[in-house]
């Protein structure tokens, strides 16, 4: 059974049918939630109520060929409200890293990944989805736009600021580490 | 250390290495969560019965909306909105049931209606209109009702509107003879009149109540300024009598030496502490004997003082005392001897001023003073003419209406 053939059994409360959908989907959904909350316990939140959405709404997706797209569009959105109620809540949000690396050139690797874990998390959570969706997903920009749902124009400005915006914090990040360094040899 | 033209591969490897997709612990607890969920209909998708372009075309060309500006806009739209309210509300302030207050309507009767003048443009409105024969309207203290008598087969009914003759209500459970000397209560709640017995009636219609006095009532008038208690006279013989609004502690009004005071047209300070009465003590009944008598009452009803106010003076139906208190209007015979003049005076005795404006030929007429008092009104009742007479000195001018109903002028009191 195609996945076509499953979106719209599914549509009409096959709940079997969901449940294929959400065993096919869920591992690469939980993983778009981590990257853009940086958090295990909020992507489980945010992945739940992806799919409990996707659940109730189902009926209404007129087009089963874009079923991944629009639990995509779900999930990022469940992120962005989570970060939303979490702005409300002054709660700090642990940013701490979900896997274990597999590296093949430690030393470069881990300054790499240090670099990028600092900007990315310095990041807004709409730039964290737009990366994530388009560096890890691997959407085009036209179906980035119909995921987050914004005009065409908007999802390829919005990459190029998200990418500019982790270059310069990037940067910014290099340019302070020499002082640091020289700093703790003063001392 | 990452060369910048070798971001895009690099975030994608770190992506790569950091999210490995797995299938997390909850994802049976997610299929359970749904299991007892039902769908939303596939009717109330908005997006079923949309053709796909406009919904596409809406989303890709739309701006999405602001949510939370818009909530906080309409919660400053509320805010401003009882802001206004409240504003408003606070515009529709009741006049103080005594004190100066602005002018309103004057009401009366005209072939039967109940009919109300603005004196400022002249225009007339009817109030209450129909076959019955309604008369004797009283303005509330705070100008928002109007209660008349309404002639019923059986008698008459005590019937109140509000101030454009809506809600109308039957204030009494059956007809009465007679709703004569109608007057409110200082706070609005009540009514009291005499159809030769004195009755107290609420003004929300829970019913009224004939006082047991044991002989004839007329002319009752509340006392200032709580209304407790309600000031009468004898119809059946001399005097004045107090009585508590509940029927209860009948009382004389007696000067020191326990004889009665004698008049029909007593009226109370807003202190109700002192009567203006007009009287002439040699009990000849001599017009021109006539005076006006300022009576300070002690605890126990009796006369403390009586102090004598200008000139002789004849009373003028529909209330002396001006709504500040202090100045009393009265008729006299003019100088000339030809009709009659309305004077005013101080209740300390200073300040006696003649108005200008014609003599009035018979007795008979009705007056009142303005809600702001400026103003006094004065029905000629042989003549049929209605003058408007300035307190102050100032030139009298004639109304453009006629009012020869014969009954008390009754003016609106309006907040300031």
């Amino acid at each position: 059974m195609d996945q076509r053939e499953l979106v719209e059994r599914a549509g009409r409360g096959d709940h079997d049918a969901f449940g294929l959908l959400v065993g096919a989907s869920i591992a690469r959904l939980e993983a778009v939630a981590r990257l853009i909350l940086r958090d295990q316990e909020l992507a489980r939140d945010a992945v739940q109520d992806a799919y409990i959405r996707a659940w109730r709404d189902l009926p209404g997706l007129r087009e089963p060929d874009h079923f991944d797209a629009w639990l995509h569009r779900l999930t990022v959105n469940a992120c962005l409200d989570i970060v939303r109620r979490r702005r409300r809540r002054p709660i700090e949000v642990e940013l701490t890293p979900t896997s274990p690396p597999t590296i093949e050139d430690e030393t470069s690797r881990v300054a790499n990944r240090d670099q990028l874990e600092r900007g990315f998390r310095r990041l807004g959570t709409n730039h964290r989805a737009v990366l994530v969706l388009h560096y890890y997903v691997g959407m085009s920009v036209p179906a980035l736009a119909e995921t987050l749902d914004i005009p065409l124009g908007t999802a390829q400005s919005r990459l190029g600021r998200a990418l500019a915006a982790l270059r310069e914090t990037m940067r910014s990040d290099r340019e302070a580490e020499p002082d640091a360094a020289r700093e703790g040899q003063i001392a | 250390m990452i060369r910048i033209d070798r971001l895009e591969r690099d975030l994608t490897a770190w992506f790569v290495e950091t999210a490995v997709p797995r299938t997390p612990d909850y994802t049976e607890l997610i299929l359970r969560q749904t299991a007892g969920m039902r769908q939303r209909p596939r009717w109330s998708f908005p997006e079923r019965w949309l053709p796909m372009s406009a919904v596409t075309l809406g989303r890709r060309t739309l701006k999405p909306l602001p949510w939370r500006t818009i909530g906080l806009l309409a919660i400053l739209v509320l805010l401003l909105a009882a802001a206004l309210a409240v504003y408003v509300g606070s515009q529709r302030q009741l006049p103080e049931p005594f004190g100066l207050a602005r002018n309103g309507q004057i009401a009366f009767s005209r072939d039967g209606n109940i009919v109300a003048v603005d004196p400022v443009s002249a225009s007339t409105v009817t109030i209450v209109s129909g076959p019955e024969l309604d008369q004797f309207p009283a303005w509330s203290p705070h100008g928002t009702r109007i209660a008349f008598e309404r002639s019923v087969p059986g008698g008459a009914q005590l019937v109140a509107v509000n101030s454009v003759g809506d809600q109308l209500m039957e204030l009494l459970a059956r007809p009465v003879g007679a709703v004569r000397g109608l007057t409110w209560s200082p706070d609005g709640s009540a009514l009291a009149f005499s159809n030769g017995d004195l009755w107290v009636v609420a003004a929300d219609g829970s019913g009224g109540r004939l006082l047991d006095i044991g002989f004839r009532a007329e002319f009752p008038l509340w006392r200032p300024p709580d209304g407790r208690e309600i000031l009468f006279s004898n119809g059946s013989g001399p005097g004045l009598f107090l009585v508590r609004r509940d029927g209860t502690v009948l009382r004389p009004v007696t000067f020191a030496d326990g004889t009665f005071v004698l008049d029909e047209s007593a009226t109370w300070t807003h202190d109700g502490q002192r009567l203006v009465t007009f009287r002439e003590d040699s009990g000849q009944g001599d017009e021109s004997l006539y005076r006006i008598h300022v009576l300070t009452l002690g605890p126990d009803a009796r006369v403390a003082d009586d102090r004598v106010v200008g000139p002789s003076a004849l009373p003028c139906t529909g209330g002396s005392l001006s709504p500040d208190g202090a100045r009393v209007l009265f008729a006299v015979q003019a100088p000339d001897g030809a009709g009659w003049r309305i004077g005013v005076i101080a209740l300390d005795g200073s300040g006696l001023l003649l108005t200008s404006g014609p003599s009035f030929a018979g007795s008979d007429r009705t007056c009142a003073w303005s809600p702001d008092g400026t103003v006094i009104v004065v029905n000629d009742l042989d003549r049929e003419e209605t003058w408007l007479l300035d307190p102050n000195g100032g030139a009298a001018r004639p109304a453009s209406w006629t009012d020869v109903s014969g009954e008390p002028p009754a003016w609106q009191r309006m907040a300031p």
